[in-house]
Order: C-alpha cells, then sequence, then structure tokens
C-alpha cells in the first residue's frame, strides 16, 4: 500500500482548515448562533432519497442532509475529507481504503458503521441508478472492520473520488433505508448538518439541525450556526426579487438577470455571481434530419449570434462557450470558440444541400429565458436559409421527448455535480453509453477511445490533454449549440454571512450564520 | 346583424339604404358604443401593415426594453421589438381566430340543434346525448390530449373548440325551436306541405338564432381569453407570431421594470372584450324589443 497524491491532498485540505482555524479564531468572536436563514428557491425537492433524483431541486437539498465519504470543498473545485478522515489508494490504482470518522453518528443518535456504508455504495453503484454510470469500473465494496471499508476496481479509474462526492454515494442509515424507501425519502436518516422538520410540497422545505453533526465551525461548537432554515419554492421569479428586496427571504436564487442591477442597487442587499459547472445549450439529435449532417450543425453554430443573447437574454452575465460541457475542472481555454459568421454558415447550408426540412426548436412552457433565446435563434437560423419552428412543451414532456430521442433540437441546460470532467465528457460525449451521448447520439469512436483512455490515465496534466482533445473534436462536430457558461446569479440579504453558492450547484448552509 | 332582416330582402332593394340607416338609428347607446368600437379594432387590425411601424417579428439589439413614447409608441419588448406594431399584428390574429372560434361552431351548432328541436324524438335524445357528452368532456384536457397529438399551435386550438363548442349553441336553439314549432305558422308551413329543410331553414332558423348571436358574443370575449390565455401557458400560437396573450407571457418576467411589455397587450385584450360585451347586451335589448320578450 501506498498513499499517493491522496495524502497530498488530505495535507492541502488539513493545511487549509488548520488556515481556517488560525483566521476563524480570529474571527471566531463576530459569529452570532441561531435565527432562521430563509432561501427562496426556483425549484424544490422531489424526493430526499439520494439514490433516486437527478433534478436540481432534490439534489441541493440532499446536500443539507446527507453526506458521502469525500466532500466537496468550500467552494466546490477541490474536493476535502467527508465522512471518510482519511484514505490509501493501492500501487496497482485498483483498490481503495477508507476509514470512517471516529464517533460518527446518524441524526436519529445510532453509531455509522461500516455496514451502511457497504449498504449505500451498493446502491449509489446500481447500475440502475440514476448514477450508476459513475460506478460502472468499481467490482466490490467490503467490509473490513467496523470503521474501515475496501473498494475494489475492475481497472484503473481516476475520477473515483471525485464520482464519490456525488450526493447520490450519501451514506444512509441501512437499517432505516430498509425499513422503507418511500419514507425515508420523506425523511431521510443520514449525518448531514440538517434533518427534515417538515416539508410541504409545493410550498417549502423546513430543516432542523441535527444534534449529532460531527463537524465543528469557527467557534468551537459543533454546526450548523443557524437553528432552523427553510427552503422556500417560489418559482415566480418576481416573488423571489420581491421577497429579497422586503426581507421576507434571505437569500433568492437564479435572478432574472433582468433585475440583477436592480438588486445590486438595493440597500441591504448583495449580488453574487459566482462561477458555475453550468452550461447552457441547445441539445441537437445528431441522428435526425437535417441534423445528421455535420455541416448544418456547424452552420447552427456560425449562425448563432452570443452577441444578440448576451445583451437581450443574459443581460452581461457569462460568456461565450468554446466547449461542448461546463467548465469543469479539465476545461482548456485552448479550443477556439465559434465565431458568428453569417456567410460561413451560408455556404455551410449551401454545401449540405438543405432541402428545407424544418427544424424543430423545443423550449420550455413558461421559461421565459428559453423562449427569448429560441426566438433570437429563430431569426438569425431564418437568415441563413433554415426553416425553423419553435414549439412549447411542459418541461416534463420535452425531456420526455428528449430522452426517448424524439426531438430535433432543445433549448436546455446542464450542470455538473462533481468538479472531475469526467462525469460530463462521458455522459454527453461518449455514445455508446446508456443515454447514448446524453440523447444527442453522436457517436465518434475516436471520442469513446480518447474517454476510456482519459478515466485510467492518473497523471492529472495526461489527463487535462486528453479531454482537451476531447473538448475540442465534439465541440466542433458540431455536438451541440453552446449558448453560455452562465454564472449562479444570486441576491442575499448583507445580513447572512457566508453566502456562497458553490461551483457544483448548492450551497453550505451549515456554514452560513445571521447577523441579525 | 343582418341574417334578422334577411327574410324580406330583394323586396325592397331599393329601400334598404334607408332601412339600414332606420335599423341604425333603433340601435342602443351601448350597441352603437360597441360596434364603434369593434369596428375600430377590426380596421386598425386590418390596416396593421400600413400603420404598424416596424415588422412585428424584426428585433434590434440595439433597442431594447425602451419605455413607451418616441419612435416606438408603445416601447420595445426584451429583444427590440416594437411592442405598438406587434400589438396591431396580433389583433389580426386574435380577431380572426376569435370570429372563427365563435361562428364556424354556432353555424352548425345552431343547425343541429334547430333540427333536432324541430324533430323531436329519436333525433333529439340522440343529439342531446352526444351534446351532453361533449359538454362532460373538460376542455383542458382535450386541448391537452390535442397538442399532445399534433403539437402545439393554433390548429389543436381550432379542433378542441371545434369538438367541443357547439354544444351551447345547438341547446339555445333547440329550446328555442321546440318553443317555435308548436306555433301557429309553423303548423301551416306543414299542412302547406313543405319539406322538413325547408320549414327549418326558412322559417324556423331566422326566429332561433337570436339568443345565439348575442350569445356569441360573449363566447367571442371568452375565446379570445382562452386564444390568450393558452398562449400564456405555452399551448397557444408559438414564438415569434404576435398573439396579445403570448405578449403578455412574454413581458411576465419584466413586470417590475419594463411594465408595457405585458400592460399593452393585456389593454387590447381588456378593450376587444369591452367592445364585444357592449354589442352583445345591445344586441340582447335589440332582439326582446322586436320580439316583445326575452331574447
Amino acid at each position: 500500500m501506498k498513499t499517493t497524491f491522496l495524502t497530498g491532498l488530505i495535507a492541502v485540505a488539513l493545511a487549509s482548515l488548520s488556515g481556517a482555524a488560525i483566521s476563524g479564531s480570529a474571527m471566531a468572536e463576530g459569529i452570532k448562533r441561531g435565527g432562521t436563514i430563509t432561501v427562496g428557491r426556483p425549484d424544490e425537492p422531489l424526493t430526499l432519497d439520494p439514490f433516486i433524483p437527478s433534478d436540481n431541486g432534490s439534489i441541493y437539498a440532499i446536500a443539507q442532509i446527507c453526506e458521502p465519504l469525500i466532500s466537496a470543498d468550500a467552494d466546490g473545485t477541490g474536493l476535502v475529507p467527508g465522512l471518510a478522515e482519511s484514505w490509501t489508494k493501492s500501487d496497482d490504482g485498483l483498490t481503495y481504503t477508507f476509514t470512517l470518522r471516529e464517533g460518527l453518528k446518524f441524526s436519529d443518535g445510532s453509531p455509522v458503521t461500516a455496514e451502511d456504508v457497504k449498504f449505500s455504495l451498493n446502491k449509489v453503484m446500481d447500475p440502475a441508478a440514476s448514477y450508476g454510470f459513475a460506478f460502472e469500473p468499481v467490482a466490490t465494496v467490503d467490509v473490513v472492520d467496523a470503521r474501515t471499508v475496501k473498494m475494489v476496481l475492475k481497472q484503473p479509474y481516476t475520477p473515483i473520488l471525485s464520482a464519490l462526492s456525488l450526493f447520490s454515494s450519501s451514506v444512509v442509515k441501512k437499517a432505516a433505508y430498509e425499513a422503507g424507501a418511500e419514507a425515508f425519502g420523506a425523511k431521510p436518516v443520514c449525518t448531514g448538518p440538517f434533518m427534515v422538520g417538515s416539508h410541504e410540497r409545493g410550498s417549502q422545505l423546513v430543516l432542523l439541525p441535527n444534534p449529532h453533526y460531527w463537524a465543528t465551525g469557527e467557534d468551537g461548537k459543533p454546526l450548523p450556526y443557524a437553528d432552523k432554515v427553510v427552503l422556500r419554492y417560489m418559482p415566480d421569479s418576481n416573488s423571489r426579487v420581491l421577497g429579497l428586496k422586503n426581507g421576507d427571504i434571505d437569500a433568492a436564487l437564479a435572478l432574472p438577470l433582468n433585475q440583477a442591477a436592480s438588486v445590486k442597487a438595493t440597500e441591504g442587499v448583495s449580488l453574487e455571481v459566482s462561477p458555475s459547472y453550468r452550461l447552457d445549450y441547445v441539445y441537437l439529435n445528431n441522428t435526425r434530419k437535417p441534423l445528421d449532417d455535420k455541416r448544418i450543425r456547424l452552420a447552427l453554430n456560425y449562425a448563432t449570434n452570443h452577441a444578440a443573447l448576451m445583451k437581450a437574454v443574459y443581460f452581461g452575465y457569462g460568456e461565450q462557450p468554446n466547449s461542448f460541457m461546463p467548465k469543469v475542472n479539465y476545461w482548456s481555454p485552448d479550443v477556439k470558440a465559434i465565431p458568428y459568421d453569417l456567410d460561413k454558415a451560408a455556404a455551410l447550408v449551401k454545401e449540405a444541400g438543405y432541402d428545407g426540412t424544418p427544424i424543430q426548436l423545443m423550449v420550455d412552457t413558461g421559461n421565459a429565458a428559453s423562449r427569448q433565446t429560441a426566438t433570437i435563434l429563430q431569426a438569425s437560423w431564418k437568415k441563413i436559409g433554415l426553416n425553423v419552428e419553435i414549439v412549447e412543451f411542459d418541461n416534463g414532456t420535452a425531456f420526455g421527448m428528449t430522452e426517448k430521442g424524439e426531438y430535433q433540437a432543445y433549448v436546455s441546460y446542464i450542470t455538473s455535480d462533481i468538479n472531475d470532467s469526467d462525469e460530463l465528457a462521458t455522459l454527453q460525449g461518449d455514445g455508446t453509453g446508456a443515454t447514448r451521448g446524453f440523447f444527442s447520439n453522436y457517436n465518434n469512436p475516436e471520442v469513446n477511445k480518447l474517454l476510456a483512455e482519459a478515466r485510467t490515465e492518473g497523471d492529472a496534466a495526461k489527463r487535462a490533454a486528453l479531454y482537451a482533445k476531447v473538448q475540442d473534436i465534439v465541440y466542433n462536430d458540431g455536438y451541440s449549440v453552446p449558448l453560455n457558461f452562465l454564472p449562479y446569479v444570486n441576491g442575499y440579504s448583507d445580513d447572512l454571512k457566508n453566502w456562497k453558492n458553490i461551483t457544483v450547484g448548492w450551497w453550505w448552509l451549515k456554514s452560513m450564520w445571521l447577523d441579525k | 346583424m343582418s341574417t334578422v332582416a334577411a327574410g324580406e330582402e330583394g323586396v325592397m332593394a331599393a329601400g334598404l339604404g334607408r332601412r339600414l340607416a332606420r335599423e341604425v338609428a333603433s340601435w342602443s347607446v351601448t350597441l352603437k358604443l360597441g360596434a364603434v368600437l369593434l369596428a375600430l379594432i377590426a380596421l386598425a387590425a386590418l390596416m396593421a401593415p400600413w400603420i404598424a411601424p416596424f415588422d412585428p417579428e424584426a428585433q434590434d439589439y440595439d433597442a431594447i426594453l425602451l419605455p413607451p413614447g418616441g419612435v416606438h409608441l408603445f416601447g420595445t419588448d426584451n429583444v427590440g421589438r416594437d411592442i405598438f406594431s406587434r400589438v396591431l399584428y396580433a389583433a389580426r390574429l386574435d380577431l380572426s381566430a376569435g370570429f372563427a372560434l365563435t361562428f364556424v361552431p354556432m353555424i352548425y351548432g345552431v343547425l343541429i340543434g334547430a333540427y333536432a328541436g324541430y324533430r323531436g324524438g329519436l333525433v333529439d335524445a340522440v343529439v342531446g346525448g352526444i351534446a351532453n357528452v361533449a359538454i362532460a368532456f373538460p376542455f383542458l384536457v382535450m386541448i391537452v390530449v390535442v397538442v399532445a397529438v399534433i403539437g402545439p399551435g393554433i390548429d389543436a386550438i381550432y379542433i378542441s373548440v371545434f369538438l367541443l363548442a357547439w354544444t351551447m349553441y345547438a341547446r339555445l336553439a333547440r329550446a328555442d325551436m321546440m318553443v317555435e314549432r308548436a306555433k301557429d305558422y309553423m303548423l301551416a308551413a306543414r299542412v302547406l306541405g313543405f319539406s322538413t329543410k325547408r320549414i327549418v331553414l326558412r322559417h324556423g332558423l331566422p326566429n332561433v338564432v337570436g339568443s345565439s348571436l348575442v350569445f356569441a358574443m360573449s363566447d367571442f370575449v371568452l375565446n379570445i381569453l382562452l386564444l390568450s390565455g393558452l398562449s400564456f401557458i405555452g399551448l397557444g400560437i408559438q414564438p415569434p407570431t404576435p398573439e396579445w396573450g403570448a405578449m403578455i407571457a412574454e413581458g411576465k418576467e419584466f413586470i417590475l421594470e419594463a411594465w408595457w411589455i405585458s400592460t399593452l397587450p393585456g389593454l387590447a385584450v381588456v378593450l376587444t372584450g369591452t367592445a364585444l360585451s357592449l354589442i352583445g347586451d345591445g344586441l340582447a335589448r335589440r332582439f326582446s324589443d322586436r320580439h316583445g320578450g326575452p331574447a
């Protein structure tokens, strides 16, 4: 056994922890405990069972209640020990051994055992589970002793630690889950800083502190600082803005971008623009006429007026993407973004011998931004001679049609739940996967090969080069029409301290406190 | 409205102008007001290509979210389209679609109802049964089913409305016809050996269409609201075609900052609705005057 760069990672993590402790002791006096933090969200959890959902409404709530062995760090770009205090990797890279923290307890007070960890990991590894694909190379998980778990891989798989930081890799109490998955999904028994107080569907989720939580705050007492957290479901964006301005809520997520400036100018509230692992893009079905022709797909890209989108839809927030996937850790700045060039686009359409087959551009009903995006895209795509129709479907229907491949183009987005490029590069780029290149039907043997290589490569620099190559090929194959690397744009009260939307999407509510 | 006088047509062609003037003179103030208002709106819609200062779908990214006034009378939306031009063009679509959605089902609804009311018996029972099924069918469910089959758009609305909306007219015409059937003039027509077709169409129909016409005016308003409502939730007119409800929906996101995007098309809906309600009200009075009883 040898501890390789992982120990390095722990060392860095510990260093930053002790760094926080030093600066913390100076700050600790300022921290106020108690109070209720209310967050206005555009979405709500459908379930709190970590093994089921793939919607952000559920995921970000689960991240407050359940915890995996390894955790995303304070801004989401790195990893820190979670329930596992340390881990080692064998020389051949095939065996990982995790040691749990001492004295870990579930929110009901019962101890966390290696059995619970094994049970949970087997749940997430199930190929039928929503994130089973991220654990495909894992062979077995075994209990060594009460605090030690061993994971054996079929082949080297570098992103495994990031995969273990997924919300879906959370450790649940085996006995509680087996007693009834449905009841568990309503009130999970996990180890996170919060537990469910009450949940009214369509209204709000109330979270109360877990009295048995293991981590301590900067003042030396157990986290979280707040007495209560309310995640309020406010689908109407104007209500969120008004709620924030008049003090009903402490943070308003996903501000309508046209109102960001007015929120910024409001006394007592601040505007947050944080980097995200999110990409807004138009899904293209690479096998449906006329999009089965690469030249047509590229023409769509050349005829996408990014300046107009940035001005009319995004109000200056974000930047033109140069990739088919979000800016995750191995994003390469060296790939050249496709410029807005109508002449070139028109030439491509002509070259492809376009026969007038209509392109149906699908948007979610009620999503104003998507609708505006589609309107702008349609205007410039018509200029190059393409016949584009906009159709609206409710989100469920639209995504259902996308999943079945019964669509041509769909204005939507994707987010990464982990900080390793592999999750999305594989999901989107690998046409042999269960989602057929995330419903694009894109399948390029060269890309599949590069991805397989990148997954087993241990050296970070070599992996970066491989993902850069994948980015270059897939992007320039016209896999999709990337629209914007959209940052998180939220508003929060000046009384709410430590607010941050981390890159993987959620917020560490446990370390936030109210100065009022 | 000329349907009422249709029976006497041709007898005094020369006096037509005078008769029309007399007819209009007998209108109540509400009817006149409503007719003028609707005529103005219809005229504006008809003349849209000449009145509208901009192409309703032209986007100008250098003129986004401009408030009303100046070159853009009603301001611009967030992709720089001229709201005034869009409201005018939307009037074309809303009025013509509202007209078709109201009067197409009215025509066969009244015919079916009048025939069933005249014949009675088995025919009446069958028509009544079908009408009851159609009435029991929730409209929104219908439209969702049709949208699922043929996709969202105006065609889905036409199909759903044409399938369900005739029932109200059929019921009204049937009830009136059952009353008319027993009257002496109908008996006389039967004794003279006229065909059922002639009795229903020439003798019965002019006397049973009044209540349907009055109802059609409120139905017209409701159909415009329906069209706008469905477009608002995305089941109706698809962007970028201007439509009042769709425009209101598009402006919803901007209501705190740019009230004009939603409010001005909303005002157009209110104005049209008012005009039609006034006409409906006036017609109801007109018919009750003529027949000396409730229409």
